[in-house]
Formats: structure tokens, sequence, C-alpha cells
């Protein structure tokens, strides 16, 4: 009876290391499928960049080959259209980092797309020269890197200040957030140009600077019409 | 990755690593949980009662203990620690009415503590085998019969019983029925280990030369039976537990009540690992997994507890900010965008881990279907698994203080 038992526990114990190996298994194969459900993720925004970054492609090819003699109407409105459309990708792409928790591949996609609206708020600055300024364009620069909570909801804030500004006029304006805290010459490059000294700030036309919240009445009268 | 998913994903594999080996301890061992060994001899067993203003349960308690149906049992000594009640009163009048078999004690002076009342009442223990039984909980008349046969391997001490709850009929009482029920199913399992951390106070006979040898209840533990079998551990003893052998015991029917016992078992608990933390991971069973197993579900939850409280005032100052910030924008606080809401892994993780918990219930009331819990349904097991064992992390943080500070004690004096 004792030797039976003493052997029947001896046996028995190694249910801990069993326990233990197909613990390991089970939580590989579970952070496995987080990976890939995540990288699901990931796929789907970079399909959506890819076609943004032809879209700007075919901008800046149709800008280069028709200089002086492009078509306003269109530029401003595919501009324009542009614009809504990686404003709302930004959005969807930020919902999807605040919901990434395994893998940080999605904030090498953000610093894509942050080039990106770069290049388009050159672009856009180039279209308003050659159309005459008729539509504006109001650049929201944040910080990226680790905010305060504070600061994290004061650009909260600003971004839905600015929705209802965009909401207001429409096609009137391009929307182009940027991150301002990014290690990249063509960000420092803005930041030093137009002597941003503090973020969040809203750059309208490349002039007007806020970095205060205000009421979006009062955004959309130092925008102008 | 960020600090708070790599706690998040620790304490999921601790979860699920104490889930597989109940599970796989189960698999192995399913079709023996309720045996109950032969006797080789008749063993003479004295029963001891520890009984501190129990004047609505005592009597029963006795007419149980009489209801016995094991030969050997010689002597019932109940010991009353000087109860404010009519407790000995009652207690003298059946030892008058049972003279030989029901032995009326009373402690010189109240002790404080069930442990003190044990052990005075152990003094006048002569039989081969010493049996506590708490003063309201009520062993099974072939209780004591199933677990004797324990006794003939010589290297086991103590053999307890498996604690169902008697007062199932709140809501409140149910919950803790499903409660008793799934540690009594998993303390089972944990004896194919050899890792059964308590003998505990409804019913556990121990073997009255190791129980003097060890040197009885540790009167200054608030869990004086976990105490004592850490101490049983340490020296070699092993224990086992007999699923068949059934003691209805009564629960709290109050919150207060609960909270109170709770706040003992914890306060105990955290005492039995100040005086054993020297033992943490050294080689052996108690070092090796009944402390770390034991730290790990007394601190688990409030690990949790933690996490909680740390993403909760983050989302107050969010709210708070974000609405202060609104107000000065006169923008809307709340939009379609709050309503967007895109889940995480470990949002997933969490349910399939709450399933888990679900299914592992289910199953463990199925198994002990037979016993108990005929009735239990699943909203019953909801209320269980969302709200009854989240309290449990909350209670800690005063049990800690208590602890802490010093002051704690049965509230028996």
């Amino acid at each position: 009876m004792v030797g039976e038992q003493d052997k029947m526990f001896k046996s028995q114990k190694y249910v801990f290391l069993n326990a233990l190996i197909l613990t390991v298994f089970i939580f590989a194969v579970g952070v496995a499928i987080g990976y890939w459900f995540e990288s699901l993720r990931v796929d789907k925004v970079n399909i959506l960049y890819l076609n943004a970054e032809l879209s700007m492609l075919d901008m800046r090819v149709v800008s280069d080959l028709f200089a002086g003699n492009v078509n306003c109407e269109n530029a401003i409105k595919e501009n324009i259209n542009f614009g809504d459309k990686i404003y709302s990708e930004a959005r969807m792409l930020e919902r999807y980092e605040n919901a990434q928790r395994l893998s940080e591949i999605l904030k090498i996609q953000h610093y894509k797309y942050d080039l990106l609206r770069v290049m388009f708020f050159r672009n856009s600055i180039t279209i308003k020269e050659r159309c005459n300024e008729s539509f504006h364009t109001v650049v929201y620069l944040y910080q990226y890197n680790e905010p305060s909570l504070e600061l994290k909801n004061r650009q909260a804030v600003f971004s839905n200040m600015l929705l209802r500004v965009k909401e207001k006029r429409g096609s009137n304006i391009v929307l182009i957030p940027i991150a301002g805290d990014l290690n990249f010459s063509s960000v420092s490059l803005i930041i030093r140009e137009y002597n941003i000294t503090k973020l969040p700030t809203i750059l309208i036309d490349e002039k007007t600077k806020i970095t205060e919240i205000m009421t979006a009445e009062e955004v959309n009268s130092l925008i102008g019409q | 990755m960020q600090i708070l998913p790599i706690i998040y994903l620790a304490y999921m594999f601790v979860s699920i690593y104490f889930s597989i080996l109940f599970i796989m301890l189960y698999i192995r061992n399913k079709e023996e949980l309720f045996d109950v060994p032969k006797m080789d001899k008749i063993r003479s067993l004295s029963m001891v009662v520890p009984c501190y203003n129990e004047e609505k349960d005592i009597g029963n308690t006795i007419e149980s203990l009489l209801k016995i149906d094991y030969p050997g049992l010689k002597k019932i000594y109940i010991v009353d620690d000087c109860s404010k009640d009519n407790s000995f009163k009652i207690i003298k009048e059946y030892a008058k009415k049972y003279p030989g078999k029901i032995i009326a004690l009373q402690t010189p002076k109240n002790t404080g503590c069930a442990a003190g009342s044990k052990n005075y009442g152990a003094k006048f223990v002569i039989t081969e085998l010493i049996g506590f039984t708490d003063a309201d909980s009520f062993p099974n008349p072939d209780a004591v019969s199933k677990i004797v046969g324990f006794f003939k391997d010589e290297k086991v001490a103590a053999v307890l019983g498996s604690n169902l709850v008697k007062n199932k009929n709140t809501f409140f009482e149910k919950l803790q029925a499903i409660e008793y029920t799934i540690i009594s199913w998993t303390r089972k399992l944990l004896n194919y280990v050899d890792a059964i951390y308590v003998t505990p106070g409804p019913l556990t006979i121990y073997r009255t030369e190791v129980f003097n040898k060890v040197g009885k209840f540790d009167e200054k533990q608030m869990t004086e039976d976990i105490e004592l079998t850490w101490r049983l551990v340490y020296y070699g003893y092993r224990r086992e537990m007999c699923l068949s052998a059934i003691t209805l015991t009564t629960v709290p029917s109050k919150f207060k009540q609960w909270y109170n016992q709770r706040i003992r078992w914890n306060v105990g608990g955290l005492q039995c690992i100040k005086k054993y933390k020297s033992f943490l991971f050294r080689k052996g069973m108690l070092g090796a997994f009944i402390l770390p197993y034991f730290i790990t579900s007394l601190f688990l939850g409030l690990l949790g507890l933690c996490i909680f409280f740390y993403l909760f005032s983050q989302r107050f100052l969010n709210i708070f900010f974000f609405t202060k910030y609104s107000f000065i924008s006169d923008t809307a606080v709340i939009t379609m965008e709050n309503f967007n809401i895109t889940p995480t892994v470990l949002n997933f993780f969490g349910i399939a881990l709450f399933l888990l918990g679900w299914v592992f219930t289910i199953y463990g009331l199925g198994v002990m279907k037979q016993h108990s819990l005929k009735n239990q349904n699943l909203f019953n097991i909801l209320v269980y698994l969302v709200v009854y064992l989240t309290i449990y992390p909350f209670i800690m943080v005063p049990s800690i203080y208590k602890f802490a500070r010093g002051k704690f004690g049965w509230g028996t004096r």
C-alpha cells in the first residue's frame, strides 16, 4: 500500500511538467493567433496605404507633367478628395493602433502615412499657388510619441474641433494631420520653417497658428472665406 | 510591447496553467475520485468540537455526531470556550443524556480562538485517532467510516472530508455552495499530487500521536487548520481527502458575516505565508508547489484589482480632461466615434479565459452533481464567476491592512 502510494505520487508529479508544456503550447498558439489577428489589420492598412500612395504619385505626376497648364477645378477636387480619404484612413489607423497590443508594426505604417501627408501638404501648397488660393490648408501638428494623459485628451478635442470645422466648410479646406515629433527631415523642416514651438498646433494657410483650444466658430473665422 | 499587456499575458499564463493542471489531474484520476479504501481494522477515535456562542447549532451538531456509524468512535468532546450564550448549558444537558459518550468541557478562560478550544479538548483524547468538526458543521453518518480506511498507510497523518453547504436557500448561500463544491473537487485533485494545503475545520481526522508530536494547533494563527497542514507537510506526513465523506456546513447568510469570515481566512493565510516564507521555492511540496500556489491564489486577484484601478483611474482622468476641453471648445463630449469599439486581442483572450472558467465550473458541478447542487443554473454560475469571485480581491485589501497593523482576532473574546 505504502509503496503503491509513493509510486502513484511520483508518476502524478509529472503532471506539473506536462501541464506546463501544454500551457506553453496553448499560450504560444494563442499569441500566434493574436499576432495573426493583428497582422490582418496591418494588411488592411497596408492595402489602403498603397492605394493612397498610388493616388498621391498620380497627383504628383499630373502636377509635374502639366505644370502651369493644370485644370484647377479638377486638381482642387482631386486634392480635397484625397485629403478627405487619407484623413478618414488616419482615424481608422489610430483606432487600430490603439487596439494593437502584441506587435508595433502599425507604428511604422503611421510614419509612412505621416510622410505621405507631408507630401500631400506640399502638393496642396503647389496647387494653391497655381490656382490662386481657392481653398485653405489646415495642418494639424500633434505629438505622437508618449503624450501625457492631459495632452492626449487635449489633442482629441483639437481633432474633434477640426472635424467640426471640416463639416462646416466641406470642400473649402483640406485637413492634414501630421505627427510633429517624428524624427524625419521633412517634418523637422516644417517645424522649423513655420516656427512651430508647441504641440499641438494648427497651422492655417501656412500663416496663422493656433495653439490653444477654441471653438470651431473661432477657428472658422481665422480660416477666412 | 507595453508593460500592461505583459502583465496581462503573465496573468493569463498562470490562470491557464492551473486550469490545465486541474483538468489533467481530473482526466487521470476521474475513475477513482469517490473511492473509499477498505478499513484494515477498527481504530479508536475521539471527536473534538470547539464551540463559542453556538446555542443555535450545537445541539444539531451533537445529534449528527451521535448518528455517526463508525464503531470505533469512543467519545465526543464538546469544548465550550466560555460562551456568553446558553451553549454550555445545552452541551451539559447532552452530556447528562449520553454519559460517557458526550463529554462537556469548558476552557478555564476564553481562549479567543478555535485552536485554543481544540487544543484544550485534545488534552483529554487517548484514542488512536482524533477528529475535529466545527460547531456549525454536520458530518454525514457514514463520513467517518469512509475516512478511517485511509489510515492504513502509516505516512498518512490527516484525512479530510468533503465540505458542502447545508443552507442553500438564499441566492448568496447558493453562490457559496458553488464555491464549496468547486473547492472540494479541486482539493481532491490536489490530493493526487500530495498537495493538499489545508485540513479544514468542518471535518478532519488526525493520527493522535502525530497531532501531538508536531505540536497541535498553533493558537496564534487565525487559520490554524492551514498552518497545521503545512507543518505536517514540512515533517513529511501525508494528507488524504475522501470526497465521499461529506460534511454539511453552515455558511454565512449575511454579507457582513461572510466578509468577516473571509477577512479572517485571508489574514490567516498571510500569517501562514509569513511563518513559512523561508521555504518558498525550496525543494519539496511545501516550497515548490503549496506555497507558490497559495500565494498565487491570494494575490493574483489583487494584481487584477490593481490593474483594474489603474485602468479605471486612467479612464476617469481621460473623461475628466476630455469633458473639460470639450466644454471649452464647445464640441460634443460623446460622438459616434465613442461607440466605434475596436477590440484588442487581449479582449479575446480574456473572453476565452472566462469561458474556460465557466466550463470548468459547470463541469466541476457536474462531477459533484450526485452529491449536491442539482438545481444550480447557468445564471448562478455566471454571477459566481463575474461578481462573487470579483469581490475577493477587494477583501484582500482590508485583510492586508489588518494583517499589517497586527490587529486581528476571531472576535470571540
